[in-house]
């Protein structure tokens, strides 16, 4: 039994039964997201795909903190989390700078709240060398007007890993990003996470960027009712090298799983139930019936095969 | 003493080539060969007597043939023992599958057999299933058996690229606890068109309300009339192979579908079945399904 040997030191973020119900137009809670399960280990990197409107984001602020939860529970380095933590950070799909603010001011908001012990030089220090880190050692002074969008992004990405998080949430940071901003934006968090051992969480809609980024790949199932599909676990090295991952032998195979998932996932799985069909599965209801009754069960009276029946009827006999 | 055991013949294209039950004599120490296999077993010995005091489905290999062996657990006491030789060589087809626990308490593939099936393979090899994932993490969840037909277009079959491109056409999942209420293993058989392991699956349970037993989840892949039948058929204690499994708590095999399984027998005799097995499903000390398989 896995369970009693294994330390839970491995389990870093763990997710467990999470469920979220939003009230729909009626009024009436809809679960969005149901059961969903998934442990991290620390450092590691996990990316989820799912449709749009599976709730990959509902269970990212979830465990960002910023998103009541509706049943389950989510734990982080063994303590349940209660709201959003200074162990957390996001970076949603657009960064949300104060256009008033450079980028090294924008930075240092975050920087001067986190790190109240240092000095303000330090804390400047810490600002310019994530800003460095993600290839902005000549924009510390410009506004978010006279940057681009992967500029913006870089900022955000830069913000929020200076208040050194034990956990990294990414929301699609690269949607609105043109595929080469895109490529360059994955490298930089990869070298940044590469040197940092963050575990992270990255939202993704591409599948490609899902199996180059991560080390494993969370698929979600289509809502309401979402849930983990499966879990891919992939065979790359880090650092990770891109000629390296598309020449693997798997990487075809692991990205065929990927897209078939998704395909699958699409066709929404309601087809017209054909009377005459040679296979059913009423589980659900079964499952649902016996563990509302479990406990009128009248035990079973074992009464001992007949004679007949004893014999061998085998192959011989 | 023997590795892979004597017992009832498979004539028909399926990757099961025998099927033994063995069951648990007085002392409680030793299986015996019930209605068909041979021999007896202490527990501990040979993959039968392993499977018995382990408590977990193995499975072993000798060349080309290998050997599921299935223990049927009530609690700590072991019922009886299922074998089914499988041959994975020449173009047999199909797959067994043990999924466990691994530290994330996820399930990973932790022992297999594979006939012909190399891309399901492969892939598998990557795939984790949290509880409530894909087939074997709803049997986690459910704690209960499970069939699935018509993989290549089940939405709740994850591996479907794998299911298409290989011919999968059904699965059952089945539980194994631990000490309860952990999971310890699902096991899960995985049909081909070419090879099946057999040709009709079903879960039996009790029917809360009628008390009687009846089919909660079934395939019967292009056997049509089977279906029909069955679908509304409702059997008592010690009535067919679900009833004989329930009545005795522990499995059950026979090569008399015609006698046995009124009132379809004689559907079971017309396509050509020429054997059942029932396999208990326990959760704990409580007798939950039969898992059924006609070859
Ligand atoms: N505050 C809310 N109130 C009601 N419904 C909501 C709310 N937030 C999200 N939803 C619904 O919950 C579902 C999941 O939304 P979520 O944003 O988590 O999906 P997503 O997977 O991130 O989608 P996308 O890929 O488009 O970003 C959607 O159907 C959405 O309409
Ligand atoms: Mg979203």
């Amino acid at each position: 039994m896995a369970e009693s040997l294994s330390p839970t030191d491995r389990r870093y973020v763990e997710i467990y039964n999470l469920v979220k119900a939003y009230p729909n137009p009626y009024g009436e809670a809809v679960r969005v997201v149901d059961g969903f399960n998934l442990v991290l280990q620390k450092g590691e990197v996990v990316s989820v795909i799912g449709h749009s409107g599976c709730g990959k984001s509902t269970v990212l602020t979830m465990l960002a903190g910023l998103n009541e939860i509706s049943g389950g529970n989510i734990a982080v380095a063994g303590r349940e989390i209660a709201g959003p933590g200074p162990d957390r950070a996001v970076v949603f799909q657009s960064p949300c700078l104060l256009p008033w603010m450079t980028s090294l001011e924008n930075v240092l908001l975050g920087v001067d709240r986190v790190y109240q012990h240092g000095t303000k030089r330090q804390r400047r220090e810490i600002a310019e060398h994530y800003l460095a880190a993600v290839g902005l050692s000549d924009s510390f002074h410009k506004f978010p007007r006279e940057m681009s969008g992967g500029m913006q992004q870089r900022v955000g990405i830069a913000r929020a890993i200076a208040l050194k998080p034990r956990v990294l949430l990414l929301d699609e940071p690269f949607g609105r990003l043109d595929s080469l901003t895109r490529m360059d934006l994955q490298d930089v968090i990869l070298r940044i996470l590469d040197r940092e051992r963050i575990t992270t969480m990255i939202i993704t809609h591409d599948v490609d960027e899902a199996i180059y980024m991560s080390d494993r790949v969370c698929m979600m199932t289509s809502g309401p009712n979402a849930r983990v599909g499966q879990v891919l676990d992939l065979p790359f090295e880090r650092p990770r090298n891109r000629a390296a991952v598309l020449e693997h032998p798997m990487y075809y195979d692991l990205r065929g799983a990927l897209v078939s998932f998704l395909e699958e996932q699409d066709h929404g799985g309601a087809k017209p139930k054909d009377p005459d069909t040679s296979n059913w599965d009423d589980t659900m209801h079964m499952v649902e019936a016996m563990s509302a009754t479990h406990h009128e069960f009248p035990a079973y009276t074992l009464a001992e095969p007949t004679e007949a029946e004893n014999q061998l009827i085998g192959s011989g006999a | 003493m023997p590795l892979a055991v004597a017992g009832m013949e498979v004539a028909g294209r399926s990757l099961v080539r025998s099927i033994a039950v063995y069951r648990r004599d007085e002392s409680g120490q030793r299986l015996v060969a019930h209605c068909c296999g041979e021999g007896i077993f202490h527990l501990g010995e040979g993959a039968v007597g392993r499977a018995g005091a382990e408590g977990t489905p193995t499975i072993e290999r000798e060349g080309d043939i290998a050997t599921v062996a299935v223990p049927s657990m009530q609690g700590e006491v072991c019922r009886g023992v299922t074998t089914f030789r499988c041959d994975t060589g020449g173009d047999f087809r199909g797959a067994c599958e043990v999924w466990r626990r691994n530290e994330r308490g996820e399930l990973g593939l932790a022992e297999n057999l594979y006939a012909g099936l190399d891309r399901l393979e492969q892939i598998t090899k990557y795939v984790k299933f949290p509880r409530r994932a894909g087939l074997p993490g709803r049997v986690w969840d459910d704690r209960f058996p499970r069939v699935l037909g018509a993989l290549q277009d089940s939405k709740h079959f994850i591996r479907v690229a794998a299911a298409r491109t290989e011919q999968l056409t059904s699965a059952v999942g089945i539980p194994f606890m631990g000490r309860p209420p952990e999971l310890d293993a699902v096991l899960l058989l995985l049909n081909t068109k070419q090879t099946p392991i057999a040709k009709a699956m079903e879960v039996w349970a009790r029917d809360l309300t009628t008390n009687q037993l009846r089919i909660v989840s079934a395939d019967y892949g292009p056997y049509t009339a089977l279906a029909s039948v069955s679908r509304r058929l409702s059997l008592r204690h010690g009535e067919g192979l679900a009833g004989r499994v329930f009545r005795d708590s522990a499995p059950y095999a026979t090569h008399d579908l015609l006698g046995k399984e009124f009132p379809r027998g004689d559907c079971f005799a017309e396509y050509g079945f020429e054997q059942g097995v029932g396999l208990p499903v326990f959760i704990g000390a409580d007798l939950v399904a039969s898992v059924n398989l006609y070859l």
